[in-house]
């Protein structure tokens, strides 16, 4: 894949258009070999990007698309296998290197308060006070904020590009959606895959997000997304893998800009599955979940907790470390997603020392503290243990410098620190 | 790292249900052929809890409709009675009548649904044979999934066949480009009021639940024949996280096309809705669309200058960096308010302020919709109004009702869209 991208960059520049990384996040997500650099010129690229980006031009973008497009359905399979072959490791580099990149950027959308305030927003705080009347009474009480609490949206409410109005109630709104949508112990009635079968499936996912450098958002939307089907239909293993690569190709219809395409899944899939059986599945998961797939993900409310804590960028990895790595036990897939985040936070917190579970949070998250422990001891036996010899993704990814190597920070002693 | 590339069916293969592993690992060169997923839509096997629940509520419905023959003959379908097993969610439940119109990646057709008898609107989709079910659609149909509001269109049901997509969505009589267009010259300002409510109404529920709707236009919104206010076209909308991600920009039909997008930004919010908004609601005041740029996105961005003034650094600091910013293009025009472009607005207090605050060029400095819902404008909306539940239309409790319009077009009445 990797070169195939790259070698597309090329024929983009050969042809006198613009190059396409100049063009677009999704461009700009797309691979960036640095060869043999072991430094990360993360600042300087990150407004290089941003810059570009507001250069965007819809034109060269859709050339790009769909030359992409095309030059997918023409290359030969084995060429491509070549390539991968002599530049894995290279691209591998580049891979983690953009990866961090999208990462970051996306964090300092939310944790760091970065963009300079405006004074004459008066409009934003006036319909926050105005905002209670038409409110259920749940709501009020969550839109109501005890002495003891910070107001962590007061900052962004001078900050035009952000939702700060509607944060609360957008989360009290996704926290009654996922009590809607728990998902069951459906394992029980499955007969022919287990555990280890979902999370070396799951594992292949967080692999697939990476090499295509989808966001985080569609890799957990997908792990739901299988999960829900699961529960919905009785299957055989033969069919997981083809679940899980439809599952990805339906989140990322759903959130990417410019998702992978039907063949990219094939490819990944080894030609395992022929396209039409991918076709057939996504048709199968829409009738299955009737259609019903704008399903709350615990990555989103870790964003939001990380922010409520004033979490530092390690920190916050930390935290999205562990709840990754959920996402392959199946020990937690019945937990709902704004519990699995906020003990993947507390659990951070622990370890790192770095604060407590405040108030603040307890009001954010509605989850008191005694309610997480029992999570917290699982998450942390969950970090303990090694990872199966099939299932290294994660580890490794979160071993690396760019994500500063937090994988290998030590668990808490269980009896004495919990 | 390993190889991407590979199947799992291998390595899922040799794992016994204990977990132990007895066969290949990852990356093994493998003949093995593994046997594709028995893929059949409706099998048994297959049949849902819903699906089930459907039928049975399908044939109830037509067995009690069959005895108290309330509905007119002339729409019922004989085979229904005869054979009340058709089920929701296939084909044959509905009988397709005639086009309605192109959406964004779709064809509308009037229907008629057996079950219910009642009409409904069929937006057929035609799958894609490389790519499967549009993203559109996948979003349309996820997001009304969980948009349950009186202002936003109903999504009853939908058929999957193996070469299409058909959403079953409630029949509404006429939309709100139809309605200007049948009372030219601006309507009721009563009416204005009422329908500007519903539409933020509806509105503000999807942005409390992270969704834009991204292509606010009159034809997206439906009017009923009691002055209901239906948002539609879900196609282009999508859920937003709540840091703002960036959007392609080529979302929002031209007209009601906020400046800042226009301007080639991509880092949009709430706001982009609210300027159509704004649009439409001085559209309804004046009767002719108040930005109608006829060419391109210049063009368009003229129309909106020549209206309202061109913007300089001191009025909008940093719009001569937006991307698309051209100072070649830009003609210079004083700034106007609003109420001098569109007198009529001063009919009614407050107008012409919520359309100011709706309409400004700096998207943070627009108006949020419940904001707008508590202007002094909407002072006369009764109070039995503002604290109904979503789900519940403002027409429920008799307190409100549509006035009749001033001007009515000559000619077809609006009432032969009704059977």
């Amino acid at each position: 894949m990797a070169q195939l991208i790259d070698k597309l960059n090329l024929m983009v520049n050969s042809k006198g258009l613009q190059h396409p990384k100049a063009n677009s996040v999704t461009a700009a997500k797309k691979r960036t070999i640095e060869e043999s650099s072991d430094d990360y010129p993360l600042t300087s690229k990150k407004r290089a990007v941003l810059e570009d980006l507001t250069n965007a031009s819809q034109d060269t973008l859709l050339k790009w698309h769909n030359l992409k497009k095309q030059q997918t359905n023409k290359n030969n399979v084995e060429q491509v296998q070549q390539q991968n072959e002599v530049k894995d490791h290279e691209s591998d580099l580049g891979r983690i290197k953009t990866n961090i990149h999208e990462f970051l950027k996306c964090d300092e959308d939310d944790v760091v308060d970065g963009k300079s305030s405006c004074n004459e927003n008066e409009e934003s705080k006036i319909s926050t006070a105005h905002l209670s009347t038409i409110l259920s009474e749940e709501v009020q009480r969550v839109l109501t904020l005890p002495n003891d609490v910070a107001d962590i949206d007061e900052a962004d409410l001078t900050d035009p590009f952000r939702v700060a109005d509607y944060a609360p109630i957008i989360f009290e709104n996704m926290k009654q959606r996922e009590a809607q949508l728990v998902v069951n112990d459906y394992l029980e009635r499955q007969n022919d895959i287990t555990e280890q079968m979902r999370m070396i499936l799951i594992d292949w996912l967080c692999e697939v997000q990476q090499n295509f450098e989808l966001f985080h958002e569609t890799l957990y939307l997908a792990v739901k997304i299988v999960d829900r089907f699961l529960s919905a239909r009785v299957v055989s293993r033969d069919a997981l893998q083809l679940i899980g690569a439809t599952a990805m190709l339906m989140s990322s219809k759903i959130e990417e800009r410019y998702p992978p395409l039907v063949d990219d899944f094939v490819y990944i899939c080894d030609d395992a599955y022929s396209r039409q059986a991918v076709l057939d599945m996504e048709r199968d998961i829409c009738y299955a979940l009737d259609f019903d797939l704008n399903i709350p993900i615990p990555y989103r409310f870790l964003r939001r907790y990380g922010k409520v804590a004033s979490l530092s960028m390690e920190n916050l990895t930390l935290a999205r470390y562990i709840l990754e790595l959920t996402l392959q036990e199946y020990q937690f897939v019945t937990f709902k997603p704004s519990m699995l985040a906020a003990g993947c936070l507390c659990l951070a917190l622990k370890m790192k020392n770095c604060g407590e579970w405040t108030q603040t949070l307890v009001h954010y998250s509605g989850y008191e503290e005694s309610e997480l422990n029992e999570l917290v001891q699982k998450l942390n036996a969950m970090i303990a243990k090694p990872a199966p010899e099939n299932c290294k993704v994660v580890k490794t990814k979160y071993s690396h410098t760019v994500f500063y190597q937090v994988a290998n920070i030590a668990p808490l002693q269980l009896e004495t620190d919990v | 790292m390993k190889k991407l590339r590979r199947r799992l069916s291998a390595t899922l293969l040799g794992l016994n249900n204990d977990g132990s592993a007895t066969g290949s690992a990852f990356g093994t060169n493998t003949t093995f052929r593994p046997k594709l997923f028995p893929f059949r839509r409706y099998s048994s096997m297959y049949e849902s809890e819903t699906v089930r629940q459907k039928i049975n509520a399908a044939k109830e419905t037509i067995e009690n409709s069959g005895n108290s023959k309330q509905i007119s003959n002339q729409r019922r379908h004989s085979a229904a009675i005869e054979s009340p097993s058709i089920p929701f969610g296939t084909e044959d439940a509905y009988e397709k009548l005639e086009p309605l119109g192109e959406g964004s990646y779709a064809t509308v057709y009037k229907g008629y649904s057996i079950g219910h008898q009642k009409l409904v609107a069929l937006k057929e989709i035609t799958l894609n044979e490389e790519e499967g079910t549009p993203f559109t659609a996948i979003r349309e149909a996820s997001l009304l999934k969980q948009l349950k509001h009186a202002n936003i269109v109903v999504l009853h049901d939908i058929i999957q066949t193996p070469t299409k997509l058909t959403f079953v969505f409630e029949y509404v009589t006429t939309d709100l480009s139809q309605y200007l267009n049948l009372h030219p010259g601006g309507l009721n300002m009563k009416n204005v009021k009422l329908f500007l409510y519903q539409l933020l109404r509806g509105l503000s529920y999807c942005h409390q639940r992270r969704i834009l709707h991204r292509d606010i236009k009159p034809q997206n919104i439906l009017v009923s024949e009691i002055g209901e206010i239906k948002l539609a076209d879900f196609g282009l909308a999508r859920a937003k996280s709540v840091p703002s991600k960036t959007y392609s920009p080529d979302v929002v039909t031209l007209w009601y096309r906020p400046p800042d997008v226009l301007l080639g930004s991509t880092n949009y919010s709430t706001s982009l809705d609210i300027w159509g908004v704004g649009c439409i609601f001085t559209e309804m005041v004046s009767g002719i669309a108040t930005f109608p740029g006829v060419r391109n996105i210049s063009d368009q961005l003229d129309k909106i200058w020549h209206k309202l003034g061109t913007p300089t650094e001191e009025t909008w600091p940093g719009v001569t960096s937006y991307p698309e910013y051209c100072a070649a293009e830009t003609m210079f025009y004083e700034s106007r308010t609003i109420a001098e472009v569109i007198p009529r607005l001063m009919k009614d207090p407050g107008a012409a302020d919520l359309a100011t605050k709706m309409l400004q060029y700096q998207p943070f400095k627009r108006i949020f919709c419940q904001a707008a819902m508590n202007h002094q404008y909407f002072t006369d909306i009764p109070e039995g109004i503002i604290k109904l539940p979503p789900t519940v239309s403002i027409f429920c409790n008799g307190l409100v009702k549509l006035a009749p319009e001033e001007n009515e077009f000559e000619g077809d009445s609006l009432t032969s869209v009704i059977s």
